[in-house]
């Protein structure tokens, strides 16, 4: 009687709990399986569509295999950076530090070394709140033309329109002043 | 009998007991994904994916659950469920994905799913609370749907992205804000209660009140 009071009491719980855990563990093994390959497709096609929007007169894109810059240890740093192939320009992908962690953004600079556009890919930042910094046209729009960022500081007054209020704002600001460092390093757009 | 009470729990989600706005669970995602019918419809439809399946799993588990751990048991029920959610819509769905993104893994803690879960499926066989995670789903879509209507009009101008008032008459910004949200939620909720309440009771009430004004006037004649 003991010992059936032991197993229903501590045995059990444990059994149960151990039991459904692994049956949904397996089910999501499953699942992830089956998308996982579908969400990488598509995250591809959706960064090459997102370089072809930032360089439209790009016939097609090589990847840079040199030195990626790092501006701060896994906080702001140069994801990867493809060049046209007709020489038109570069677009570099960076992560950077925001408000609701790392934040994904590519820009693109053409030959001359001017930035042609800033679009964020990938963020957890509160939506409606930092993310009005890329959904207004003024704060993405403000860095189209800039050859090169004084500092990281996104308060030295240098670009309209970012005042630097929003942590989303400094996040972006120190994203295009890496981009702009890589593409530097590589040799200037080509 | 049995048909008539199922037919209830079908039903009972969608006015009655709206799982929004007469029980008032689930607010946090009602107020923050309905700035557009579309928004409001996909995170509706998810949930309800989610709360009808585990419903009918949480049913059908719930001899086998000691009552110790039942609540441990649902929430890797439910997470898992969501989780495979969140996974298909990022893989078929990615600009649904992308533009509810962060409050798809929060369907894990939506009080709607658990309060069933605990309130319904624990109780009942497996049919019933299947019927019961639709018709709670269904109402929930259904608010999210016209919460998400009225804010994308009056906010934006457009419905279903097309535009219906004109680009020359501004919209009105709050309502794409959390602030409108709660205004839109409290119209509604108000909407429902006025249209669901049984009108014998209110006239009861407007009598009761007559009657203590006429006491009042009467006090007042006397003095």
């Amino acid at each position: 009687m003991e010992n059936k009071n032991f197993y229903k009491e501590y045995i059990a719980p444990v059994v149960v709990l151990v039991a459904i855990c692994l049956i949904v563990s397996t089910a999501l093994a499953v699942t992830y399986a089956k998308a996982n390959p579908i969400i990488v497709k598509n995250a591809k096609a959706a960064a090459d569509q997102t370089r072809q929007e930032l360089l439209p007169s790009a016939n097609g894109f090589t990847e840079y295999k040199g030195k990626l810059d790092v501006l701060e240890e896994n906080k702001v740093f140069v994801d990867d950076a493809y060049t046209a192939n007709n020489g038109v320009g570069t677009v570099v992908t960076v992560e950077t530090n925001s408000f609701g962690g790392l934040l994904t953004m590519m820009v693109g600079v053409d030959q001359q070394g001017a930035i042609t556009g800033v679009k964020v890919t990938n963020h957890s930042d509160t939506p409606g709140l930092g993310t009005k910094n890329w959904n207004s046209n003024n704060m993405v729009t403000t860095y189209k033309g800039i050859t090169k960022l004084n500092s990281t500081n996104v308060k030295d007054g240098q670009v309209k329109y970012v005042s630097g209020a929003s942590v989303t704002g400094e996040a972006l600001h120190k994203g295009v002043y890496l981009a702009l460092e890589q593409v530097k390093d590589m040799g200037g757009a080509k | 009998m049995a048909k008539e009470s199922r037919l209830k729990y079908l039903t009972n989600g969608i006015i009655k007991e709206n799982p929004n706005l007469v029980l008032v669970l689930g607010t946090c995602p009602t107020l923050a994904t309905t700035s557009s019918i579309i928004n409001g419809l996909g995170m509706g439809l998810s949930t309800a994916a989610v709360l009808i399946c585990s419903n009918i799993v949480i049913s059908a588990i719930r001899k086998i659950v000691p009552d110790k751990v039942r609540i441990p048991c649902y929430i890797v029920v439910i997470a898992g469920f969501v989780t495979v959610v969140q996974m298909i819509m990022q893989a078929y769905t990615p600009a649904l994905y992308s533009a509810l993104g962060l409050y798809i893994p929060l369907i894990v803690v939506n009080c709607i799913i658990l309060g069933r879960a605990e309130m319904f499926a624990n109780k009942h066989n497996v049919i019933d609370s299947a019927l019961d995670g639709i018709g709670m789903g269904l109402g929930f879509t259904l608010t999210l749907c016209i919460m998400g209507a009225i804010r994308e009009l009056i906010g934006s101008g457009t419905l279903l992205n097309f535009r219906v008032i004109p680009a020359s008459i501004p919209g009105m910004n709050i309502l794409n804000l959390a602030s409108g949200g709660f205004f839109v939620f409290g119209c509604v909720m108000a909407a429902v209660h006025y249209f669901s309440k049984d009108k014998s009771k209110i006239r009861d009430n407007v009598g009761e009140a007559d009657l203590f004004r006429e006491a009042q006037d009467l006090k007042k004649k006397e003095a």
